[in-house]
């Protein structure tokens, strides 16, 4: 079953003085079964957290449609795609960007405040789940600035699953780890993908990491052509 | 790529940014130059003032209450070649449509037409007959216009003071029609004036032959105006070379047939400064002291109203009688004779005294016994053809005279009856006018004795006084209340917001070049470099904002001035016409802006690279306290804060410093329970109701120190302009206290015409229309500058006024701010009745005049001239606190009758009744003397308003610093929402649209602004509660939901321009990392 598909999407920007328009992406078309799990890689600047943001709709297509579950999303209203990403979307960033003054259990619970339909002792039962299945179970009450590097991504981990979105975005969320803990948290959330069955797609710049993928896109000249 | 080329890339590439910092340097400026050239607009104006009040007048020749010839002016003129114009002046109440409106301290000037040139304008001042030309401040007082006619009642003048002993007062004043026939704007002499003030006086020209004629004086003048050209010097030498007897109101008589000269006066009494003069440097004088007294008695026998004279053959208490009173009385020699007379006391009070004499000798009516010029000249008396004519200034029963006393009266007129030794007569009867009322020389010619005699005596001996009117009215309205600095204080608090605003983009300005420095400082170029390259950027941006900042400061310094024509009117009483700008001050106030502000952007820069190059510095891990500290610290100061409020209850009487400290104390007791509740918001775990509003309260928390620092910046802001807005001296307190500043007196009474009795006696009450149990205290005045807060110009020599102290010293009236050590604490007012060394003698004044309309401090003195040209030396010896004195300087009426023995009467009094309710109750007695009555609780407020005012502009002023520091607060906004972007970008990603995150920010914001408000007014209001709960004042409390509603609007636009300003760009980019 097909969750995502990109249609003849198109992506490009100015340059700071506004005089020269660079194409990123080209008539891009691409699709994503559930429960998929995919790599995307390429060189910097090729466009590879572009796609992730078309997708994530943190971000609108010059050109081209973009399908979930069958809706176009491309057209929604801001509070529509607000909407969107609540429900269906967790983002991982390559900075875990946890909010300093929260505590690690508030900071995962951050994306129920969107609606009070997600607060209630079932998110916090869920909370205290994924706390424990990501291994934060000793951190729970303390904030950020108290915990290791791999701990933060991990809780950036859980803040994604919160809401049991459909997809998982991740951009370069070993970015900021050491080789170990890059590693550690690229099996964790192929695990979770297993147990949750959400669908994900990571951008790395790691082949290493790639690897571990069922699939593998590389961006070139603006387009996707699967490698693995 | 230079270090210019560098810099102006920067500019460039900043220019949205730089833009703002230029401003707020140009607000800063503007601020503080628009203050500072207040103070030359005012001072240009009072300088303007002066000119036109004086015209080419540049000195001014006056002679105490002495008149002299209209023709001394025109000789002094001849003499020095400088045009001269006599004028005489005097006061007067205009009366108005029969009465229906009265206008008191009318100056009414006799004139002629030299005058036009003294106006520059030609035909102004010819005027004939009963013509006037009046000012337009009367005219358009009065409303009256050319054609109108109206009746002037005007002191009378004399050659001798109305209170001389003896001279009858019944014609103290008189009153004629006149006719209006012109209007004279300022700039046509209109308000001229001598006094030096801003405020434009009500002035009456009149013919100077006509107004004359009207006292009926011979062509007598009394000031003389000496247009510029002619030194001091060259004027006393020129009045020294011109002046007769005449103009010193005496006269040189020679009895041939007697083979003496003498010399008399228009007074009754020669002057003592004359009469030391005569007997020191004539020879061969001698003075004869005459007296009248009331009665000779002997066994029984009584003698009334004759005349008793001095020979140098008699000594203690001996006296030689006329054959004539010897056969009245059936006396001889060695009998004791009895003598009742008159003691002069203060004002026309006259205490009869006895006294007794042994018979000496017997002489008879003949030769120098028979000489009827011993009887000094008093008019209506020694003119009079018998006695039943007599008009005398003391009170005669005419039924006591006999048929033998109205023969004698034919015959021998007023020869006194007995002898008495000059020693004894001055020393029963010499009073403050004198102690002779003749100076006698044996065989010299009048011609020579009138030679001898103004050959020496000085101009200023008599009185004569040659004052630079011009220089002294410039230099007083150049020296006058500095407006720059006070409206500097006054915008203290815009200012400091204007500098923390500055300071704030600046700290923005190098925020947003924290990467840049980081990679410049990685491509090794040296932090000195760095420094002088941001140095350099914003020198620029600095003098660009000067630059923009002075046309502004111009600008704000006009607004300024409408405000003070307008609304601000009390602090200056006159219009401020044109503003007036001095390259000098405009280059000051760079300069003094310019190191300013470049050493703050030094510092901030300093600070800026010290924290951001330095690579190895770690981030610390605080342990926070649980804030229990902050909980018991600011429970304490509360809870002090409502004890003293509980006291202020117990008490039952209203204490403003026990209010202030309250609030002063509840608004840092408010602060340090924000801080609790905020560490504690950080602490606590709200996962289990983790809400919306949870999170805002955690996202303040976590910004704790900004929170409080916001807070606190506002709160303080607040409170010092509530509180120091609100503050006012309310003379409504306590206005029945003797020691308040109204003395326990309820009225205040100026009189444009002298009083000459005592308002204290029945006859006093009765003319006065004054209850029994009225009582009053009257001063004598020496006029002067009025050195009031009402006047601008700085004052040297205030107006002096007298009273006998022994009235407020039993009723312990008034009360001292500061004193000295010869104030007796316990009897401050008994202190004015102390003889100190070198004649000098002891004064009060208000603190206030003391202190600002001086320029002084207690235990200076004041150097005053008396009418004998002396100096007087006044030691301010208290300070009043804030009363019904200002403007004046206090001395006790015995020193001060010495002194200026020519000053007749009173001319303000304090009255107090418990059946006098208002002041039309007073009106109908005092018409006549043209009085200005108050209650003293309302001149207590007329000198409070004027503090007022400038408190209101405080407030004003404050407010629109309260708006700058919003403005600050909105760019503390920016900056840490611009910071804090990436957490919002998150916010978007997990699902936030934007306009909830805006709420959450704006939610966020609008709770430090209310905190602020709350924080800051609460606090505020306590501490003002005083002033507030006075129904005076009970329209301050607008002030409160203004300031508040000013600042949470402002506020509240701030916050959101700068939350949508730092939210405008693209969030997503912020939570990549490439």
């Amino acid at each position: 079953m097909t969750i995502l598909k990109m249609e003849n999407v198109s992506k490009s920007y100015f340059n700071e003085s506004g005089s020269q328009r660079r194409i990123i992406l080209d008539q891009l078309d691409f699709q994503v079964k559930k429960g998929d799990m995919i790599a995307i890689v390429g060189p910097s600047g090729s466009g590879k957290t572009t796609v992730l943001n078309l997708i994530g709709t943190l971000d609108k297509p010059d050109s081209g449609n973009i399908f979930f579950e069958n809706q176009n999303i491309t057209h929604l209203g801001e509070k529509d795609l607000a909407k969107f990403r609540s429900k269906k979307i967790g983002f991982v960033f390559q900075l875990h960007h946890l909010l300093p003054q929260l505590s690690l259990l508030e900071n995962i619970l951050l994306p129920t405040l969107t609606d009070r339909v997600l607060q209630g002792t079932a998110t916090n039962e869920r909370a205290y789940h994924l706390v424990d299945r990501l291994g934060l179970k000793g951190a729970l009450h303390q904030k950020p600035a108290e915990l290791s590097g791999g701990e933060c991504q991990r809780t950036a981990v859980a803040r994604a699953l919160i809401n049991k979105p459909d997809l998982i975005l991740a951009d370069e969320p070993t970015g900021a780890l050491d080789h170990q803990s890059a590693l550690n948290l690229v099996d964790l959330l192929i695990e979770l993908n297993h147990e949750e069955g959400t669908t994900l797609i990571v951008v790395t710049h790691s082949m290493e990491i790639a690897h571990k993928f069922n699939t593998i896109l590389t961006i070139e000249n603006g387009k996707l052509i699967q490698t693995k | 790529m230079s270090p210019t080329h560098f810099v102006l890339k920067s500019l460039w590439h900043y220019r949205k940014l730089n833009l703002t910092v230029v401003l707020g340097i140009a607000l800063s400026t503007a601020i503080l130059l628009g203050a500072l050239i207040v103070g030359d607009s005012v001072q240009f104006s009072l300088q303007q003032i002066t000119t036109l009040r004086l015209g080419r007048t540049s000195q001014v020749i006056t002679a105490g209450e002495r008149l002299f010839r209209i023709n001394l002016g025109k000789e002094i003129s001849a003499n020095t070649g400088v045009k001269a114009a006599s004028l005489l002046r005097t006061n007067g109440i205009a009366i108005i449509e029969g009465g229906k409106s009265q206008y008191n301290q009318i100056a009414v000037w006799g004139i002629d037409n030299v005058l036009d040139f003294f106006s520059g304008h030609p035909e102004n001042f010819k005027l004939e007959g009963n013509e006037a030309a009046i000012n337009e401040n009367l005219a358009n007082m009065a409303g009256l216009k050319p054609g109108d006619e109206f009746l002037l009642r005007v002191n009378k003048l004399n050659t001798f003071p109305a209170n001389t002993p003896f001279v009858a007062a019944e014609e103290s004043s008189v009153a004629f029609r006149i006719k209006v026939v012109r209007l004279l704007k300022p700039d046509e002499l209109g308000n001229f004036g001598l006094q030096n003030i801003q405020s434009a006086p009500r002035n009456v020209f009149v013919n100077l032959t006509w107004l004359n004629e009207q006292m009926k004086l011979k062509q007598k003048a009394n000031v003389i105006l000496v247009a510029d050209g002619a030194g001091e010097k060259n004027l006393i030498q020129s009045i020294q070379r011109n002046w007769i007897p005449e103009d010193l109101n005496l006269n040189i008589r020679e009895n041939q047939s007697m083979n003496y000269t003498e010399l008399l006066s228009d007074r009754v009494f020669i002057e003592p400064v004359v009469e030391q003069y005569c007997l020191s440097e004539i020879s061969k004088t001698y003075p004869v002291f005459s007296y009248f007294i009331n009665e000779f008695k002997f066994r029984g026998k009584h003698t009334p109203y004759s005349f008793v004279s001095t020979s140098e053959s008699l000594s203690g208490m001996k006296m030689e009688v006329s054959q004539w009173l010897a056969d009245d009385l059936n006396l001889n020699v060695n009998d004791t004779i009895s003598v009742s007379y008159f003691e002069v006391g203060p004002l026309r009070q006259l205490v009869q005294k006895d006294t007794s004499f042994v018979v000496d000798n017997i002489y008879k009516m003949e030769g120098k016994f028979a000489d009827p010029s011993l009887m000094p000249v008093i008019p209506g008396l020694s003119d009079a053809g018998n006695c039943r004519d007599w008009k005398t200034g003391v009170p005669v029963d005419l039924k006591k005279i006999r048929p033998q006393d109205e023969s004698y009266w034919k015959r021998f007129k007023g020869t006194p009856k007995a002898f008495v030794s000059l020693q004894t007569a001055k020393k029963l009867w010499g009073n403050r006018f004198g102690q002779s009322t003749a100076i006698r020389v044996n065989g010299l010619k009048s011609g020579e004795f009138t030679k001898n005699l103004l050959a020496g005596l000085m101009p200023a001996q008599a009185g004569f006084n040659v004052k630079n009117a011009k220089t002294e009215g410039i230099a007083a309205a150049a020296n006058g209340v500095d407006f720059g600095q006070l409206f500097v204080g006054l915008s203290f608090f815009v200012l400091l917001a204007a500098f923390l605003l500055t300071w704030l983009l600046f700290k923005l300005f190098l925020g947003f070049r924290k990467t840049e420095t980081n990679t410049l400082t990685a491509i090794g170029l040296p932090l000195v470099k760095i420094r002088n390259l941001y140095l350099a950027e914003a020198s620029v941006l600095i003098l660009t904002g000067i630059l923009i900042g002075i046309p502004l400061g111009i600008t704000y310094n006009y607004l300024i001035l409408k405000a003070i024509n307008s609304i601000w009117f009390d602090i200056v009483r006159t219009s401020i016409a044109q503003i007036s700008l001095r390259p000098e001050s405009i280059g000051w106030s760079v300069l003094v802006i310019l190191p300013i502000i470049l050493f703050t952007f030094a510092g901030i820069l300093n600070r800026f690279l010290k924290t951001e190059t330095n690579f190895f510095r770690k981030k610390k891990i605080k342990n926070h306290h649980d804030g229990r500290r902050s909980l018991y610290v600011g429970l304490m100061l509360v809870s002090l804060s409502i004890l003293g409020i509980t006291l202020n209850g117990i008490g039952g009487v209203i204490n403003p410093e026990l209010f202030y400290t309250s609030g002063f104390i509840l608004l840092p007791g408010l602060i340090f329970i924000l801080d609790y509740l905020l560490r504690r918001l950080l602490i606590a775990e709200l996962f289990h109701k983790f809400s919306l509003w949870s999170f805002i309260l955690k996202k303040l928390a976590g910004e704790r120190k900004r929170t409080l620092l916001s807070v606190g910046f506002l709160s303080i802001g607040i409170f010092l302009v509530v509180t120091t807005g609100l503050y006012r001296q309310d003379g409504s307190l306590h206005p029945e206290a003797a020691s308040s500043g109204t003395g326990g007196y309820d009225f205040f009474i100026e009189t444009t015409l002298p009083v000459l009795f005592d308002p204290n006696t029945d006859l006093g009450r009765s003319e006065l229309n004054l209850s029994t149990d009225a009582q009053s205290v009257a001063f004598q005045v020496q006029p002067g500058d009025d050195a009031s807060c009402l006047n601008l110009n700085r004052i040297s020599r205030p107006r002096i006024i007298a009273c006998n102290p022994k009235q407020f010293n039993d009723r312990s009236a008034f009360s001292f701010a500061t004193e000295t050590p010869d104030l007796d604490k316990d009897h401050p007012w008994n202190s004015l009745g102390k003889k100190f060394k070198d004649g000098v003698i002891p004064a009060f004044a208000d603190q206030t005049v003391i202190q600002w309309g001086l320029g002084k401090h207690v235990g200076d003195t004041l150097i005053y001239q008396d009418e004998s040209g002396i100096p007087l030396k006044l030691k301010l010896i208290g300070g009043l606190e804030n009363s019904v004195f200002q403007g004046n300087i206090i001395i006790a009426e015995e020193f001060f009758s010495k002194s200026f023995p020519s000053v007749s009467g009173g001319n303000l009094f304090l009255v107090k009744s418990q059946t006098i309710h208002g002041i039309k109750e007073l009106q109908e007695g005092w018409r006549q003397y043209g009085a200005q009555i108050t209650t003293t609780k309302d001149r207590l407020i007329t000198f409070n308003n004027i503090e007022n005012t400038y408190l209101n502009i405080f407030l004003m002023l404050g407010a629109l610093g309260l708006l700058i520091g919003t403005v600050g607060l909105g760019i503390i906004i920016f900056r840490v929402t611009w910071e804090q972007i990436p957490e919002y970008a998150l916010l978007q990603s997990i699902g936030f649209d934007k306009l909830k995150i805006y709420r959450i920010i704006f939610t966020e914001k609008l709770f430090v602004v209310l905190s602020s408000v709350l924080t800051g007014i609460i606090p505020g209001a306590m501490s003002a509660l005083p002033f507030l709960i006075t129904s005076s004042h009970s329209g301050l409390w607008i002030w409160l939901p203004i300031v508040s509603i000013l600042v949470m609007t402002s506020g509240i636009i701030s916050a959101s321009i700068a939350i949508r300003l730092a939210l405008k760009n693209e969030l997503a980019t912020y939570l990549i990392v490439e």
